[in-house]
């Protein structure tokens, strides 16, 4: 009797202690354990998009290899841009796999990892009526998404500028084709499509916005610290840049703060 | 006499009518002389009615011919709108219009149709109900009158279109017993007038007093035609003596 | 149970934020929701008119094309409509409007509840005695004027309640402007509600504006069933006069 319970016990421990290495990084605490659940958007090519009916995208990407060092199993809900951020801090999602510009008024709703981009807004008009500064603009009116953080850049780098808040990106670009307006400003991934799709439209200025980060409630402080070291991760083992260039056109550079706030980050191989 | 001063006649010619494969009227003559009054008598679904509102075109002969006066109303090409201005017609259930005021009633298609202004065609209208007996009644509603006030409005919502002939579709027989007698006393005066009318009713007592002619349909058929006398005292046609029996 | 209970109170109605987003709503949502209301409902009407009497035409290539009219604007989705007018046109170049938002989304709102509209006028319409219709083409009214001075007025005192029904539709349509573009000073009562409710991640934004479109709809909703009532009672219920 006691020969077979210590051969069990051993066998127990011999299990655990084989298992263990794997048990390591137990998962963070998320709103359904074992899950990671990631808004996405689904009209935000090539950051975060909706592909053959999957979601697909540079931070889908991102977030599924980040997911996978977490120990976490992704599951991604669409959203609209506007209500993200309170969904976040309401735990109806985790986080979200597109960047979120990090504005005080939004710091105060939800935190915010280290960066995994820096915002680029760009300013997009008609070649035969372009814009060629948001400050040389006063009067005419210019676009922008509901709900976006460009909205209070906008008005604090050109108040002359009347701001329409449209829907979605298509809505916005049909007005500015059909002269309803004379301007769209928006990121400067968005922006580069545009100007592909529309021969007609032209991309002016380009207009630093901020540090782009993934949203997570403030009661959800160990995901925060998973989530930031599984970042550091893999931007230094060389994830994030094979990514962004999987993603983006050459034209498109990784944003330099990225190297020095991630030191080891491998730059792309010349092309 | 065939148009006014001596009042307009209207003649059937051979008229016959079907309700898709029911037929209802056949081979129907019967002239209506100028200023007077002919009254049509029959059994219920015998065609009188039918045959009445073929004479302002609100059914369509399919055979044979009408004539109010000189014109040919069932030829084609016929303005059905004008036939109807020189043709009134008072009905069953006097049908005012029930959003409108007894004086609106009256004057709508004086000024629609005649395109008159309102004070003349309010002062037409006007003098139309007091002919029937219903001066001071303009501001009401047809709602707040009896059958019998109705119907009066009804006959001067018809006079006032000055038509040559008028033509009554049972005129009193949605009304109480003793309404009936004031609409008759305003149709017996028309008729002293010199209006020509064409009534389709059942009170034998006034086609006895105030008719030109009688008129028995039944059937879809014309089968006698007599002066009132005649007509009652002495019909010839065995299912009219049979209708009397019933009726008398 | 009393815990739910204050979770839907401080969702829904907190007093601060109600406080807080009244002024806007009332200075800037109001007049709008107004405007938009006001100019969508009489395209709506109007056009509602038209297109019950053509449903009721007997001419084939009337009757067709209304049917057609109706079929398709109540049958889309909403938003599709809205941008196929408010975007649709003036990408094809037909800049009715200029760039003025609120002209197309009045026209697109319009064409939208006029197809509303024309089904309620035409069951309106047809519920007309057929008595008074002959009575009046026996005067020699025409089949317009019949229709213009008889069956018009009589049809839509007859369907005053399900008028009144789709005209709150409309004022509640009105939001969907938001879809062609807003500047700030050019939200209707909904936007401003929206994006209260965003940026103060709370709900009660829109039940400041609830009560308001609740302000809206209701006494006009008691108004037109009055005005009903009195319609149907006639002027006075004396006893009938003696003959």
């Amino acid at each position: 009797m006691n020969l077979s319970r210590s051969l069990i016990s051993l066998g127990l421990v011999g299990t655990v202690a084989f298992l263990a290495p794997m048990a390591r990084a137990a998962a963070p605490e998320t709103n359904a354990p074992g899950e990671l659940r990631v808004a996405y958007r689904t009209d935000d090519k090539p950051v975060s998009f909706l592909q053959d009916g999957r979601p697909a995208g540079l931070l889908i990407d991102f977030t599924n290899a980040i997911a996978a060092r977490l120990g976490l199993h992704v599951t991604y809900v669409s959203t609209t841009f506007a209500a993200m951020v309170p969904a976040v801090r309401n735990h109806q999602y985790d986080t979200a796999a597109f960047g979120v510009l990090v504005t005080p008024e939004r710091q105060a709703v939800v935190n915010f990892t280290t960066a995994i981009g820096y915002g680029q807004a760009q300013l997009v008009s008609r070649k035969n009526a372009p814009l060629a500064t948001l400050g040389n603009a006063a009067g005419k009116t210019v676009a922008v998404t509901t709900g976006s953080a460009l909205i209070p850049l906008l008005q604090q780098i050109a108040p002359q500028v009347t701001v329409k808040q449209f829907p979605n990106i298509a809505s916005s670009i049909n007005a500015l084709v059909s002269g309803q307006i004379d301007g769209l400003f928006t990121g400067v991934a968005t922006a580069e499509r545009v100007v592909e799709q529309h021969p007609d439209l032209a991309s002016t200025q380009t207009v630093e916005s901020g540090i782009n980060a993934l949203p997570v409630a403030k009661d959800r402080a160990e995901l925060l610290a998973a989530l930031d070291s599984a970042i550091a991760a893999a931007m230094k083992d060389g994830t994030f840049t094979r990514l962004f260039v999987k993603w983006n056109p050459p034209s498109m550079a990784i944003p330099e703060r990225l190297f020095s706030d991630y030191p080891g980050m491998p730059r792309p191989a010349a092309r | 006499m065939t148009s006014s001063p001596g009042g307009t006649r209207v003649r059937f010619e051979q008229v016959g009518k079907a309700f898709g494969r029911v037929p209802v009227l056949h081979e129907v003559d019967l002239e209506v002389p100028g200023a007077t009054t002919t009254c049509i008598v029959g059994p219920s679904g015998s065609g009188k009615s039918t045959l009445l509102r073929c004479a302002n075109l609100m059914e369509r002969p399919e055979r044979g011919r009408i004539l109010l006066g000189e014109l040919d109303i069932t030829a084609p090409g016929v303005d059905v709108n004008a036939v109807r201005r020189r043709v009134g017609m008072v009905f069953q259930h006097f049908q005012l219009f029930t959003h409108l005021s007894v004086l609106d009633n009256v004057s709508l298609a004086l000024r629609r149709v005649r395109a008159m202004a309102r004070e003349p065609a309010e002062a037409v209208a006007r003098e139309k109900l007091r002919a029937v007996g219903l001066d001071g009644f303009e501001g009401r509603r047809p709602a707040d009158l009896s059958g019998g006030q109705q119907q009066r409005v009804a006959i001067a919502r018809s006079l006032a279109m000055e038509p040559e002939v008028m033509l009554f579709d049972e005129a009193t027989s949605a009304l109480d017993p003793e309404l009936v007698k004031g609409v008759l006393a305003v149709m017996r005066d028309l008729a002293l007038r010199g209006m020509t009318m064409l009534v389709v009713t059942h009170e034998m007592r006034f086609a006895r007093e105030v008719a030109g002619q009688v008129v028995f349909v039944d059937g879809g058929r014309v089968l006698e035609v007599a002066p009132p006398d005649e007509f009652f005292d002495r019909p010839r046609n065995p299912r009219l003596r049979h209708f009397l029996e019933q009726v008398l | 149970m009393p815990d739910g209970l204050h979770q839907i109170f401080v969702t829904f109605f907190d007093p601060a934020l109600i406080a807080k987003a009244l002024p806007e709503l009332l200075a800037v949502g109001l007049p709008n929701t107004l405007l938009l209301s006001v100019f969508a409902s009489a395209i709506g009407i109007a056009l509602g008119l038209f297109v019950a009497a053509g449903l009721m035409s007997e001419r084939l290539a009337l009757r067709l094309p209304c049917r057609g009219y109706v079929d398709v604007l109540r049958g889309l989705p909403h938003i599709l409509t809205v941008y196929l007018i408010g975007q649709g046109l003036p990408l094809a170049g037909l800049s009715v409007f200029g760039d003025n938002t609120y002209g197309y989304a009045a026209l697109a709102i319009g064409l939208i509840e006029s197809a509303y509209f024309a089904e309620i006028f035409r069951a309106g319409f047809q519920s007309v005695e057929r008595g008074q219709v002959e009575a009046a083409r026996s005067t020699g009214m025409t089949r317009g004027q019949t229709l213009r001075h008889i069956v018009v007025p009589q049809g839509v005192r007859r369907v005053l309640p399900p008028l009144t029904g789709q005209f709150i539709l409309v004022v509640k349509a009105t939001s969907l402007v938001y879809l062609l573009g807003l500047t700030a000073s050019q939200r209707e009562m909904f936007a401003i509600a929206q994006d209260g409710a965003i940026n103060n991640a709370n709900l009660t934004p829109l039940t400041a504006a609830g009560l308001i479109y609740l302000a809206l709809t209701i006494p006009t909703t008691y108004a037109v069933n009055a005005w009903d009532r009195r319609l149907r009672r006639g002027r006075s219920r004396r006893p009938l006069a003696v003959e």
